[in-house]
């Protein structure tokens, strides 16, 4: 659908005012096209659209969408930019919980026009939806995406952690779960897609004169394949468990929708049939991402993803090392000799601070020792002589008599 | 019973669309002429009067003339940018403080990059924060001052409470987690308290990525509540968009939602294994470079604040305190509102500063 690439387009932070120009013409075609959509899954739903209605409305979308978005795209504020994003792509997810909805609704009623009741109705499709998912990896996608724009955004911060395997990893997906059953053909276009990627990305580097294939290079290849394998494995888990929680809140809000219809209320409006799915996707959702298979399937997805990054950067290094390059492990080491420097230093000036703090402290109390002895001399002497000024303290020792916490503030440095 | 309960015609379909499609539009509209500079953020004036690294202490302009004499500390989290104990003029409890005559300062943190990637909380608890308080103890004169640690910064308040007991007059701790086993906290289980060895890798993640990106932990945090923070929160602020000063209220929290810093590798690798993973806090195990945090070292008065519908920090997380510090003087007060709300609710607006300024003066 065409929504789904213009959304892709559109999460991403993009600053330069030429690509926002550039987007323009297809976020308005992906606006009018979802309006469309909505339509004609409701005159289809009542049996009775209005034709003729469709086209002048959708044109006038395209007017209004247009104005709107140009002066959006015209904004200098990233904030209220994202903001809009987030409202589209909001839009986007609520028509699509509400696709999700009609498009159930519509089959129970059908079941339920032949006699069924609404409760087993419900369940059957369900269970339905279920088995269609388990064995159809691509529809199993398509269904998680529809329940929130989120997840899309979760598991593209996924994606960013392995460009450019983007497209593998998306092609791949379909092949997955057949290869995971010992399916040979799909074994081997897995692999195929791995080694295209491969090809496409490291190939090209292993073929530079000089870097030679060595057995250690050729391990890291054999440890990054196991790896993306695991990856992958492990986001195909995730993810049965994100098409379950979808079809759980399809379930509930179906049974919410019966239960509205046992009670004789009415639903009269879009807003008002959205509200079971409201009302109940964020509690279900809760229950799931609380239960352990969810925490160790996302656990789990997680350390796979780090552990494929890892043996990425173990290649790319040794790539950047043949072209005379910092590596990221090289940078971080830097990092790590300034941080200890930095704090080695921050403690030498503290112990200077404090030594000279406990020499001005001394330096007072010798000076007082001093006034004290000169004080009690000059008593004594008075009776035997005038004596010199040797013994009174000079105007540089006068400075150095300063209230308590003036020394704490003028020894005071930087702990750490 | 009725075969279906919908009772809309599709003209009344199409007219709700129209409507509902004429308001987003608009709203666009309105949101492509709004400046970045329009969005005003912490809002208070302030003086930058300590800095060290990316760290910046700032001293808030006092609003009236009779000051409290003891200045409060205020220590935010890392997670998050602390302008939102200051986020707008009416929902400021940092204004609110200044004008019960609270003299305060705040720790910024800043942005931690890819440098930073080696700071541990021993430079945060005993580095930053204690540098930040004996500025503000020599800038007073005083031996003690009064601290105010919020969420992440709660925790931290609470381990440097427990190192340094005779720098600290008073305690604060607002929405903070103390027991990391909460079960009822997803962030808690996500981190696995409940699954053990099964959980998150975290020292996997440290190595690999350096640095936690913030977009990535704000992902999560998303997660917590897809479909009101990914879809309801936007469909119920179309009905606001021609509301420009509700607008700006709400672009101003889009800002601080998705203003998220990156996390220094080590000290969340710390962090998560310690506190969240092994729950260290409340055994008396948590080690700041070589000194261990013993809560019962926390004899000074101390008052935790919480939120009753808190699903970041469940409020009995925030409650433990109670159990594990010396409690000689330990108050607890509430709110009915969720971790946000603490910041930003009407009724936490008008009771929280007040309860916080009368206790202090206690």
């Amino acid at each position: 659908m065409i929504i789904d690439r213009e959304c892709e387009t559109l999460g991403r932070p993009v600053e330069n005012s030429k690509i926002w120009s550039d987007q323009l013409d297809n976020v308005v075609r992906a606006w009018t096209d979802a309006q469309k959509t909505v339509w004609e899954k409701w005159f289809e739903l009542a049996k009775e659209a209005p034709a003729a209605a469709q086209p002048a409305s959708a044109a006038q979308w395209g007017k209004l969408a247009h104005d709107a978005f140009e002066t959006w795209i015209s904004s200098d504020a990233l904030t209220a930019k994202e903001a809009a994003e987030r409202l589209i792509a909001s839009q986007e997810a609520w028509r699509r919980s509400l696709d999700l909805a009609t498009e159930a609704w519509k089959a129970i009623a059908a079941k339920m026009e032949s006699g069924e009741d609404w409760q087993s109705a419900v369940t059957r499709y369900v269970e339905g939806l279920r088995d269609e998912f388990i064995h159809s990896p691509e529809r199993l996608l398509h269904s998680t995406e529809k329940l929130s724009e989120l997840w899309r955004l979760y598991v593209a911060e996924f994606l960013k952690l392995a460009q450019p395997w983007v497209a593998s990893w998306q092609k791949a997906e379909t092949h997955f779960p057949a290869a995971a059953t010992g399916n040979r053909s799909a074994l081997v276009e897995l692999s195929r897609l791995y080694w295209d990627s491969f090809d496409q990305t490291f190939g090209r580097l292993i073929q530079s004169p000089g870097l030679g294939s060595t057995r250690e290079l050729n391990d890291k290849f054999a440890k990054i394949f196991a790896a993306w394998q695991e990856w992958r494995e492990a986001s195909t888990e995730y993810y049965v468990i994100m098409a379950e929680a979808a079809t759980r809140v399809l379930e509930r809000a179906l049974q919410e929708i019966g239960s509205i219809a046992e009670r004789g209320e009415t639903i009269q409006s879009l807003r008002q049939w959205a509200q079971p799915f409201e009302k109940v996707a964020d509690p279900v959702l809760t229950e799931i991402f609380a239960s352990d298979k969810f925490v160790q399937a996302q656990a789990r997805v997680l350390n796979a993803a780090m552990a494929y990054w890892l043996c990425r950067r173990e290649i790319v290094e040794e790539f950047l090392k043949f072209g005379d390059m910092p590596t990221r492990s090289e940078v971080d080491e830097i990092h790590q000799t300034l941080y200890e420097q930095r704090k080695e230093i921050k403690a030498l000036k503290k112990v200077l601070a404090e030594s000279i703090a406990v020499m001005q402290k001394m330096s007072v109390t010798i000076s007082d020792a001093k006034n004290q002895q000169a004080g009690q001399s000059d008593s004594d002497e008075t009776h035997l002589q005038e004596s010199p000024d040797i013994n009174k303290p000079s105007s540089d020792q006068d400075d150095k008599v300063i209230p308590k916490h003036r020394q704490r503030q003028r020894s005071r440095s930087p702990k750490r | 019973m009725s075969l279906s309960p919908i009772k809309f015609t599709p003209e009344q379909t199409v007219q709700e669309l129209v409507d509902l499609n004429r308001k987003v539009l608009n709203g666009i509209e309105t949101l492509g002429r709004i400046r970045e500079e329009d969005i005003q953020v912490g809002v208070s004036a302030k003086e930058a009067v300590y800095r060290e690294d990316k760290v910046i202490l700032y001293h808030y302009t006092p609003l009236v003339e009779q000051r409290f004499p003891i200045p409060l500390l205020i220590v935010y989290a890392l997670v998050n940018r602390p302008y939102m104990v200051d986020i707008q003029e009416d929902r400021s409890l940092i204004r609110k403080l200044l004008n019960l005559g609270i003299d305060v300062y705040l720790i910024d943190w800043g942005y931690p990059s890819r440098g930073d990637r080696w700071l541990t909380l021993e430079d945060y608890i005993d580095g930053y924060i204690d540098n930040c308080v004996d500025f503000v103890r020599d800038r007073h004169g005083l031996e003690k001052i009064n601290v105010l640690g919020i969420c992440q910064g709660g925790t931290f308040s609470l381990c440097y409470a427990s190192l340094y007991p005779e720098k600290v007059q008073k305690l604060i701790t607002m929405v903070t987690p103390v027991d990391f086993h909460v079960q009822d906290g997803l962030l808690n289980r996500w981190s696995g308290c409940s699954v053990g060895a099964q959980s998150v890798d975290i020292d996997l993640m440290v190595d690999a990525l350096g640095n936690i990106p913030g977009s990535f932990l704000n992902a999560g945090y998303l997660m917590l509540k897809p479909y009101l923070l990914g879809v309801q929160k936007y469909l119920d602020v179309i009905d606001l968009m021609d509301n420009e000063t509700e607008l700006l209220n709400f672009l101003r929290m889009e800002k601080w939602i998705f203003d998220s810093p990156d996390q220094a590798g080590e000290a969340f690798r710390q962090f998560m294994k310690d506190f969240y993973q092994g729950n260290k806090l409340i055994k008396g195990e948590v080690k700041i470079g070589n000194q261990n945090i013993d809560l019962r070292n926390i004899r000074m008065p101390v008052l935790n604040i919480y939120a009753e519908q808190d699903h970041l920090v469940p409020p009995a997380s925030s409650r433990a305190l109670e159990k594990f510090c010396a409690k000689r003087d330990y108050t607890v007060l509430s709110f009915p509102t969720g971790h946000i709300g603490m910041y930003v609710s009407g009724k936490v607006q008008r009771d929280l500063p007040p309860a916080i300024a009368t206790w202090l003066r206690r």
